[in-house]
């Protein structure tokens, strides 16, 4: 199975990305209340193929989950422009959970700026953009996936996660 | 009783939130432990759909039980696969077959997907000699049985894929080194870097690694005889007198000296490896002068590749790639008997083989996701190459380089054209049922020094697989999988003094039917597997019989005369090799990931040569191993084993020895400690204690290559049994 991949590292399949990301959100103390009955999840790629296919699959994966963290769900896909703007889509939509093409790695530090105090879990396939602002990663390290939590850039989207579970991640500080 | 009540309440209750606890994390770290293999499909796919029984052992693995090279990785910590070795280069046996002396040629080797075989011999070395260095590993996927349909030739056994770090999983600079009490020793200098390179991030990975060894062995002294030519005992020193015997210490010749480095660039879709290795190393086992430090082998191996990657709308993607090897080696051999070295007036022969090859190579592959869920997808490919061969020999003086017998080509082969396509389609639809079926067909063309042609019949080899997930956690795989190997040039046409030019070779086949079991329950994991594999016309590299090498000689075809003590060969397709078994293999962890074990077992009935035993590969074996994280400041400990049943000798049937060589069985034992040196951050060590139960490896070591009344049979060469090393590592 094709996903968008990460410079130098082997794309994890899209299911896997999937199931990390439903289990992830559920452990989100937060998500329920941020979703508000209804999680909303926004695909953010670059419009180029390459994302474009990744959206399509990630989304066609979750669309077979029936709930994220107990609650029903819709994905959309939003070609990134600036982090600025899709910031305020988040704020504006209600969405609840972002996930960000690996493609967009380079826009890590401008993703991080612009969602300070935006209540909303970033999530993203690659452990750089993690490293540079989102909140949450996975990533296919040793032939496995591995997660990885930017915890201060989660205390600022309000995303809490239980130390058993940040047992299991490279937790940037 | 009314006292005990309060404290069995807090007992349950501290027992219940940990269980809650564990509930909470078990279910994610079954996600976690989920393997990822990209070498059975050719492309990322969950371990249990893939069509094939696989097997990734991960950089912690190889870190946490002292493992430093690919052999001991596949011994300690694989399924199905054993190697072993004399005092020399390791050969692999996979579930109970293997093939003596073929220089790892029934196993093809990739480093991140480049084929890593070198096209005159097929030959790889799965040790040191591979020249990646250990820090830059990722991980080792072990796909077990026949993989042609995707590969082609040499993938008979298996495919083994190492695939190295990206730049985030090993950002920064990081120096390694290690030294061992047994005189081996190896450093590492390795960095990964992520940047911005023109609007598109980037990563660079790039590491240099050099490994020595100088190491002692006693062996036991073999008397020969007296030489034929002289009437004299035979002389195995380059000086000194003559004694008939060959044997003593081994103090200059036990020797290796590897140096390698690997590049990878890699910017969007784009993708440029370079890797280069210089390896040389003695061959105190052969039968040539005792203890000579020149006798052995001199290789240089540089490869390149680039691929770029394109997006096929949002369903596909196209993968071209354009690739690039060269191989040369040099082996010597000091050779001071006179029946060895019949030139007037020379002491000591110094016989040189100059082995080279080239490789180009174009790929174009795609691959589709048709309903953007993996339901549906399909794999195609095309693959060209155009290898260039040739080995001569000559013999000179040592000391004086006098030319004795000048440089005299060992084949006549020019090149050789392979063109393949293949393709693989799976289909998933049903939840619970993935169906996988591919093919490939390879053609190939020689082309003779004298311009004349040899065209081979197109060989297809199929893989079917079945892959029923029918509860939660479980796969049940069915798959049919054949494989090939072509006759390699240096088979299909090298003549030398002792090598008699092959009549005529055809592709070794393999097929095997295997069905598979596979469970999770969080993460641990365990397979069992049960496996029917055939191997038809396999080539041997046969020693004549005194009548047939007589033949030979009268008619010319074998220019040295034939004195009882030098051994004639001739590649042969003849035997039939079938193997049955099962595989049962266990990998998990415990108490919150602290606690980590894993065990394999392989049990095979396999016949070849005419008889129950193959030679070397060992008909039950396995591995175990256990490692717990102390915590904090302390370190892990981790404690493996790899043990074998007795199995025959190499030199078993071809050589006619009688009472059969018999190797023991053979229990390693390593322990390990890793850990953080404290209050030096970036600073990490490595304690390795290894013990080998056994003495004796089963490879025969010195000149005797066949029973000679009146002699004693070969030594079976002695292993190494206490060894410790220690290793430090530092984060920049």
């Amino acid at each position: 199975m094709l996903v968008s991949r990460s410079a130098g590292s082997e794309p994890l399949p899209a299911t896997l990305q999937a199931d990390l990301l439903v289990k992830l959100a559920g452990y989100d103390r937060n998500m329920r209340a941020r979703a508000g009955g209804h999680v909303r999840v926004l695909l953010a790629t670059n419009g180029s193929d390459d994302d474009a296919r990744w959206a399509s699959q990630l989304k066609a994966v979750l669309g077979r989950t029936e709930r994220i963290a107990g609650l029903p769900h819709t994905e959309s896909t939003i070609r990134f422009t600036r982090a600025e703007a899709l910031a305020a889509t988040c704020k504006e939509q209600q969405i609840a959970i972002v996930v960000l093409s690996p493609s967009l790695s380079s826009e890590g530090e401008r993703v991080r700026a612009a969602f300070d105090g935006v209540n909303v879990l970033t999530v993203a396939p690659d452990q750089e953009l993690v490293r540079r602002g989102v909140v949450l990663g996975f990533e296919l390290v040793s032939g496995k996936p591995k997660l990885f939590l930017n915890l201060p850039q989660a205390n600022r989207q309000n995303v809490a996660l239980s130390a058993e579970v940040m047992k299991l991640m490279t937790v940037y500080q | 009783m009314k006292r005990a009540a309060p404290l069995l309440a807090c007992v349950a209750f501290l027992f219940s939130s940990a269980a809650a606890r564990a509930d909470e994390t078990a279910s994610l770290r079954g996600l976690l432990a989920e393997e990822v293999v990209t070498s059975a499909s050719r492309s990322a796919e969950q371990a249990a759909d893939a069509p094939a029984l696989s097997r990734s052992i991960s950089a912690e693995e190889l870190r946490r039980y002292g493992i430093s090279s690919i052999d001991g990785a596949i011994d300690f910590l694989g399924v199905g696969a054993r190697t072993d070795n004399g005092l020399g280069a390791s050969e692999i046996s996979v579930r109970g077959v293997g093939f003596t002396r073929d220089k790892g040629n029934h196993v093809l080797l990739l480093v991140d997907g480049h084929v890593i075989n070198e096209p005159l011999l097929g030959s790889v070395s799965l040790g040191q000699g591979l020249g990646v260095p250990l820090e830059l590993i990722d991980h080792i996927e072990v796909i077990l049985g026949p993989g042609s349909a995707m590969y082609g030739s040499n993938a008979v056994l298996a495919v083994v894929n190492v695939i190295t770090k990206s730049a985030s999983a090993h950002e920064g600079a990081h120096v390694a080194a290690e030294g061992s009490l047994a005189g081996s020793g190896r450093a590492t200098l390795t960095a990964g870097y992520g940047f911005d390179l023109l609007g598109k991030r980037a990563s660079l990975t790039a590491g240099l690694t050099h490994y020595r060894a100088d190491m002692s062995i006693e062996l036991r002294p073999q008397y020969l005889g007296t030489d034929p030519y002289t009437g004299q005992p035979l002389r195995y020193t380059t000086t000194g007198p003559a004694t008939g015997i060959w044997g003593g210490r081994i103090d200059r010749a036990y020797r290796s000296d590897v140096s390698g480095t690997h590049v990878r660039l890699v910017r969007g879709g784009l993708e440029i490896m370079g890797r280069a290795v210089v390896a040389s190393s003695g061959d105190p086992g052969a039968g040539s002068d005792f203890d000579s430090p020149l006798t052995g082998t001199l290789e240089r191996r540089a490869s390149t590749s680039v691929r770029q990657r394109f997006a096929l709308g949002d369903v596909g993607e196209l993968s071209l790639r354009g690739y690039g090897d060269v191989f040369l080696s040099r082996d010597r051999a000091i050779v001071s008997r006179a029946s060895g070295c019949p030139f007037i007036r020379t002491s000591t022969c110094d016989y040189r083989d100059h082995r080279g090859s080239d490789r180009l190579g174009a790929e174009a592959e795609t691959t589709f996701d048709w309903l953007h869920d993996g339901r549906l997808t399909s794999t195609a490919g095309t693959n060209a190459t155009l290898e260039h061969v040739s080995g001569r020999a000559e013999v000179v003086e040592l000391g004086s380089g006098r030319v004795r017998s000048p440089l005299t080509p060992e084949l006549d082969i020019g090149s050789v054209w392979t063109i393949a396509g293949y393709a693989q389609q799976g289909w998933r639809p049903l939840r619970w049922l993935n169906l996988n079926a591919g093919g490939r067909v390879d053609w190939r063309q020689i082309n003779d020094d004298d311009g004349e042609l040899h065209t081979f019949t197109p060989v297809f080899t199929p893989r079917g697989a079945i892959v029923v997930q029918p509860w939660e956690g479980a796969s049940v795989k069915a798959i049919y999988a054949e494989a090939f190997r072509a006759p390699n040039p240096y088979e299909a046409d090298a003549h030398t003094r002792t090598l008699l030019r092959a009549s005529s070779l055809e592709p070794e086949r393999a097929s095997s039917k295997e069905l598979v079991l596979e469970q999770r329950v969080h993460a641990q994991r365990m397979t069992f597997s049960l496996f029917d594999s055939r191997y038809n016309g396999v080539i041997s590299r046969v020693v004549l019989t005194p009548d047939e090498a007589a033949r030979a000689i009268a008619a010319g075809e074998i220019p040295l005369t034939f004195d009882g003590n030098v051994s004639v060969h001739q590649y042969r397709a003849a035997d039939v090799m079938t193997t049955r078994g099962f595989t049962a293999g266990f990998d998990g962890s415990l108490l919150d990931g602290r606690l980590h074990l894993g065990a394999s077992f392989t049990g095979a009935v396999a016949r070849g040569h005419g008889t129950d035993r193959i030679p070397v590969a060992p008909q039950a074996f396995g591995n175990a191993r256990a490692a717990y994280e102390l915590g904090g400041e302390l370190p892990t400990v981790a404690l493996a084993a790899s043990f074998t049943g007795s199995r025959v000798s190499d030199r078993s049937y071809d050589a006619g020895f009688r009472p059969i060589p018999v190797a023991p069985g053979a229990l390693d034992l390593r322990v390990t400690l890793t850990g953080s040196v404290p209050h030096v951050r970036g600073l990490s060590y490595r304690v390795i204690v290894a013990h080998a139960v056994h003495d004796r490896s089963p490879f025969a070591v010195g000149p005797l290559l066949r029973p000679v009344a009146g002699l004693a049979p070969p030594e079976l060469a002695p292993v190494q049994r206490w060894n410790a090393t220690l290793g430090v590592q530092y984060d920049f």
